[in-house]
């Protein structure tokens, strides 16, 4: 024993020393991987501490030491490669000895549990190729999944208990923070960023929960659900700010069909309680109280709406001549209109549901392309009709993935050009009057309009002398033009070639408006305008001599098909019997006045028929070919053509051409 | 522009107005440009109908239901048609299309000294619709009183 | 003006290269500790703008100064340097005040990355 307390602290010193030693070696060894002095180096003073734990009987040390010797010994004969996670591990190896050490001197003995790293060590020994996999934690979760909010799903009572809790300025944020590859204490990040979670707001929730923090036992990201009165921005921020957080992702909850739709809940009560006292007539004004909505409700209430609106036209179309129908007439116009705009106006979704999934395929196609994008989006909380919604997220994405490629320019030519290396792309929605605007501006490369003449020459589009009187518009709008990007250019997202000529028609589908703005060498804009609410309703589609037409469903009662024997000849005219009613057959394309060659539907074997309101009647009516059944935007046909017979409007189908709605109510 | 003082200057003597000049069968005709919003070429035409036959149909231009104007068979004008473009015309707040065969150019004419008035020339288009001729060397073209054409309602074959 | 720092490591060789990652960075050293003790009296006595702290030292480890340093000043800024296979200490340093941690093996930018941040707060 006492040799042992004299030997001690030359045993401490030493090893000291030696660990310092190894310590500058390592890292030397890092950056020279085959210099043999250095491995030598190394490998001699692992050697030594060995020595000295042995003899002094700390079974650790020796343990450890006489295995990274032997990792050391086999890199010398060559029969291993130093590479990073070998260095990783020597250093973790050099830490532990760290550590036994201060258990010795402090403690007078070995403490530190390095059974997990002996291990690590083994395979190592044993060339387990494999370990590096074995050793990155398994991922707990998919991160394909671009909606994560399933991985912070709430019971009904967690639900219950955070709507109580809500206030009107709060919101539901599910956020997706991932931590960078090269993390290290994992389990100290996820809990500094749990701990600023709280700060923001109350966490209702993270996947992995605590004690898997503490364990380390998750992957690359911490799923929260955040109830929080900050700005999307900010909490982005704060939680970005934090050290080896590598991006954070948000997403506002909107209420979806599952859950309860929470519309407002203000704290206003001592507000509205001074304001009682203030005056009498605003205690009545009141702060919106609330009521919580079943959303399968609110679609069945829509689709009740709709069909109000559909017999209000019905009821409009008897034209029973007296003051007072004439009166409820407008009155009911007045009402369903209101109604009808009421609706819609629950019917409204934020767009950041949309925007949510962009951050990943900027961050992912931008690590392909090996460039720097910051993708920056303002506005997710901007609301749209929900029937939008779906529709532009393709050619949103289309038009991030072309700023993308084509718009921000690598890092290095960023820099020659005098810009930041880093571009960036603000995606943007706010409402401008009766108009919701969609921006996407990055500051990258700018549309080369020579390029897109040549181009558009090129594919016939235009001619040169057309292209010599175009204005700058012209020529970037160019690029909306079909049969400017061919499909072997244009990259396939959701299973269809898409083309900038889809995301204007898409969009004017939508009864709304796609431009361009460029400057080349600043960059490019993308705005897409949508009406604020839109005239929409249910259609049948149909075939009338090679045109496609649209029938208000309202007007519609049923349709069939009709063999030719069933048809009849009534005073002349024929009819079909239809449950005990006489139907006359108007053959559209008459009705339409459209020059061809009639009755040639009797050659058929199967007659299309729509029977159809007309008034106080019901009429068959033969159209060459039923389609479906679509919801349909009505557009005006402008102002020169007004009352055009048996045509109410227009609407853009989804190529792009028009197609003219039906009015089926005076038909014969 | 290119135009120098000197042509500004000039303004005083004379009066330059500038024309879009297309083609239609043999002949050439032309439009106000400050009339003339845009030249398209010719996609999808959706037929309207009960309409006249010179209302070829309606397109879709950036999401506005846009009519077009067949000017062949609204001047009754024959002869094949092999290509043809869109003129996009607004006034009033109206927009419409008219429907040519070729577009040639953008000219400058000079109202003193190249307009003549339209008895003058033999064309197969009622006089009605024409404001005068715009002569440059040897070409004669017509310029259409788009106003009067657009919304009277009558035929216009001579 | 630069940034006045505290260095706290046992290992004189670690002190040395935080020394240097953050003289790089633009901060001036006024001090080092070896331990826990000294780091207390030291931070009395100079009043740094930071100090980097170690975990595992003799006589009063890295947790407790901490501590007893947030008592002097609640406002010090304190950075711990942990090793691997120190996690749970490092939770007990944030949670005891510590604003971040720098794991060992240092990287310069990351050490600098974390040190900045204090600062830009």
């Amino acid at each position: 024993m006492d040799t042992k307390d004299q030997y001690l602290q030359m045993f401490f010193d030493e090893s000291a020393e030696y660990l310092q030693q190894l310590n500058e070696n390592v890292l030397l060894l890092e950056e020279h991987p085959e210099d043999e002095e250095i491995i030598n180096a190394v490998f001699r003073a692992a050697h030594s501490v060995k020595g000295m734990s042995a003899t002094m009987g700390y079974e650790r040390l020796t343990d450890l030491t006489h295995r990274m010797e032997s990792i050391l010994a086999k890199v010398r004969n060559k029969e291993m490669t130093i590479n990073e996670f070998i260095i990783d591990t020597l250093f973790s190896g050099l830490d532990y000895i760290k550590l036994l050490l201060d258990d010795i001197r402090n403690n007078g003995e070995e403490r530190t549990d390095i059974s997990d790293y002996l291990s690590k060590l083994e395979k190592i020994l044993n060339n387990d190729i494999s370990i590096q996999e074995v050793l990155v934690k398994p991922e707990k979760t998919d991160l394909n999944l671009q909606d994560f909010t399933g991985m912070i799903a709430l019971t009904e009572e967690e639900k219950e208990e955070i709507y109580n809790k809500m206030t009107s300025n709060d919101r539901i944020y599910n956020i997706r923070v991932i931590l960078a590859e090269d993390c290290l204490l994992k389990n100290v990040r996820g809990y500094m960023i749990l701990k600023k979670a709280q700060e923001l707001g109350y966490l209702a929730k993270s996947n992995p929960d605590q004690r898997e923090i503490e364990d380390e036992d998750f992957g690359d990201s911490i799923y929260i659900k955040l109830i929080s009165a900050l700005k999307e921005k900010q909490i982005q921020e704060e939680l970005a700010d934090i050290i080896d957080v590598e991006q954070v992702i948000i997403h506002v909850e909107d209420y979806k069909v599952e859950e309860k739709a929470v519309v407002e809940q203000q704290e206003a009560k001592s507000q509205v309680d001074s304001i009682k006292k203030q005056k009498d007539g605003l205690a009545n004004i009141q702060v919106s109280p609330t009521v919580r909505v079943d959303i399968k409700k609110l679609d069945t209430l829509m689709n009740m709406v709709g069909e109000l609106l559909i017999n209000k036209t019905r009821l409009e179309g008897l034209n029973i001549d007296s003051d007072v129908y004439q009166d409820i007439i407008q009155q009911l116009d007045r009402v369903t209109q209101d109604l009808h705009h009421t609706v819609m106006q629950i019917r409204m979704v934020p767009i950041g549901g949309i925007f949510n999934r962009f951050p990943r395929m900027v961050r992912d196609l931008s690590k392909e392309l090996d460039k720097k994008i910051d993708l920056i989006i303002e506005g997710a909380d901007t609301e749209l009709d929900r029937s939008l919604i779906d529709e532009l997220g393709d050619p949103l994405m289309h038009i991030i993935r072309n700023s993308i490629d084509h718009g921000i320019e690598k890092p290095a030519e960023r820099e020659r050009k005098g810009k930041p290396a880093t571009g960036n792309i603000l995606l943007q929605a706010y409402q401008k009057g009766s108009e919701i605007i969609i921006e996407v501006e990055d500051d990258g490369a700018g549309i080369n309009t020579e390029k897109v003449i040549e181009k558009a020459i090129e594919k016939g589009i235009i001619t040169p002398d057309e292209a010599s009187q175009m204005e700058e518009r012209d020529k970037l709008n160019l690029i909306f033009h079909p049969g400017f990007s061919t499909s072997e250019e244009v990259t396939d997202i959701s299973g269809r070639g898409v083309g900038m000529d889809v995301v204007r028609n898409v969009v004017e589908t939508l009864d709304g408006q796609v431009f361009v703005e460029s400057e080349l060498g600043v960059g490019t804009r993308f705005t897409i305008s949508l009406p604020l609410t839109l005239a929409i309703t249910q259609a049948l589609m149909v075939v009338i001599n090679n045109e496609v037409y649209a029938i208000p469903l309202g007007s519609i009662s049923e349709t069939l098909l009709v063999a030719p024997e069933e048809i009849i000849q009534v005073r002349g005219q024929d009819v079909i019997l239809l449950r005990e009613s006489t139907i006359p057959l108007v053959e559209a394309a008459r009705q339409l006045n459209l020059d061809i060659e009639y009755g040639k539907y009797r050659q058929l074997e199967e007659i299309p028929v729509v029977i159809i309101n007309s008034g106080e009647r019901q009429i068959g009516l033969i159209v060459d070919q039923m389609l479906n059944q679509q919801e349909i935007v009505i557009k005006s046909l402008g102002k020169f053509l007004v009352n055009i017979k048996n045509i109410s409007g227009a609407t853009i189908v989804g190529d792009g051409d028009v197609a003219l709605i039906l009015d089926v109510r005076n038909i014969a | 522009m290119d135009y120098t003082l000197r042509d500004d200057l000039m303004l005083e003597d004379y009066e330059r107005k500038q024309i879009v000049v297309f083609q239609l069968a043999d002949e050439e005709y032309a439009v106000d440009i400050s009339q003339s919003k845009q030249i398209i070429k010719v996609s999808k035409i959706t037929p309207v109908p009960n309409t006249p036959d010179y209302v070829r149909g309606v397109i879709n231009l950036r999401g506005q239901i846009v009519p077009v104007i067949d000017l062949r068979k609204r001047f009754g004008i024959t002869g094949t048609v092999e290509k043809e473009r869109i003129i996009t015309i607004e006034f009033d707040d109206i927009l419409i299309g008219i429907l040519v065969d070729e577009i040639k150019e953008v000219l400058w004419y000079d109202v003193e000294k190249e307009l003549e008035s339209a008895p003058d020339i033999d064309s197969s288009i009622r006089q009605d619709y024409i404001k005068g001729v715009v002569k440059k060397g040897k070409r004669l073209i017509v310029l259409i009183d788009l106003e009067k054409l657009l919304f009277e309602n009558r035929p216009v074959s001579a | 003006m630069s940034k006045r720092v505290l260095v706290v490591d046992d290992a004189a060789f670690m002190r040395m290269m935080i020394k240097n990652i953050l003289i790089d960075g633009g901060f001036e050293i006024v001090g080092e500790a070896g331990t826990g003790r000294d780091a207390i009296e030291l931070y009395k006595e100079l009043k740094p703008d930071l100090v980097t702290m170690d975990i595992t030292m003799p006589e009063m480890d890295g947790i407790d100064a901490v501590k007893e340093i947030l008592e002097i000043d609640k406002d010090a800024k304190i950075i711990m340097c942990s090793a691997m296979g120190q996690q749970a200490m490092v939770i007990d340093a944030i949670q005891a005040g510590a604003k971040d941690f720098v794991v060992k093996p240092f990287k310069p930018d990351r050490v600098l990355a974390a040190v900045n941040k204090l600062f830009n707060e």
